[in-house]
């Protein structure tokens, strides 16, 4: 996981992307008791807009000699699946994600409150689940989440999730 | 009664085990997780192999 970590640092100390951060299960695992996940989800901000966004990103890896499999490429055993931002919510988690380190290797994950938003904007059964599981194992800030979710018109959605599966606090 | 409070009893500590999972760290998780595709391995249905490996690391 260490070597994975470093290549993907490597792609932004390339220029090949602006930024990243680690996103989806693994960084719901970050905070969360582990949860069975296969492939570690990569946001990315491009340096530019182009047809193909992704081409930069597998020639770069390909010519490391790491292959694609499906839609992620296998790097150091890893499965990555590098997905660019696809809205104002998503480019701001990314920019504003958490320095942390994993062994030796220091790499970037969403923020806490800012993941609970993407969750609650995907909302698919699995968002759902985790986001249960955040709100029983974390300290979340409050007032920082409250201050995202009224920004990207999510507060109600929020509201309404902690009606179903928690009682009125 | 006494059942109930049994009960509780063990709800209280799981949820007691799961805060102690979520404060491990980084690395612990992952390795915990791929414990976690080792045994899932085993329980797998078929068409769903080909995205489901478990990592090499």
């Amino acid at each position: 996981m260490e070597k994975t970590l470093k290549i993907i640092k490597e792609l932004k100390e390339k220029k090949v992307f602006k930024d990243f951060s680690i996103a989806g299960g693994i960084a719901a695992l970050y905070y969360i008791e582990p949860i069975l996940t296969y492939d570690l989800d990569i946001l990315f901000i491009p340096i530019q807009d182009s047809i193909d966004i992704l081409a930069p990103i597998y020639q770069y890896l390909r010519e490391k000699g790491f292959k694609t499999k499906g839609e992620h490429v296998v790097i150091e055993g890893v499965p990555v699946q590098f997905i660019p931002v696809y809205n104002d919510l998503v480019k701001e988690a990314v920019q504003y994600s958490d320095e942390v380190k994993y062994g030796r290797i220091k790499t970037k994950v969403l923020g806490l409150e800012y993941l609970i938003a993407i969750m609650l904007q995907t909302y698919r059964p699995k968002d759902r689940e985790r986001l249960i599981k955040v709100f029983e194992e974390t300290k979340i800030e409050l007032k920082l989440l409250k201050k995202i979710l009224k920004k990207y018109g999510l507060y109600n959605k929020y509201v309404q999730f902690k009606e179903i599966y928690f009682e009125t606090e | 009664m006494r059942q109930n409070k049994a009960i509780e009893k063990i709800i209280k500590g799981k949820e007691q085990r799961r805060k102690e999972l979520s404060e491990l760290s980084f690395k612990e998780k992952i390795h915990i997780l791929v414990k976690l595709q080792k045994m899932a391995e085993g329980v797998k249905k078929q068409d769903k192999t080909a995205d489901r490996t478990v990592w090499h690391i």
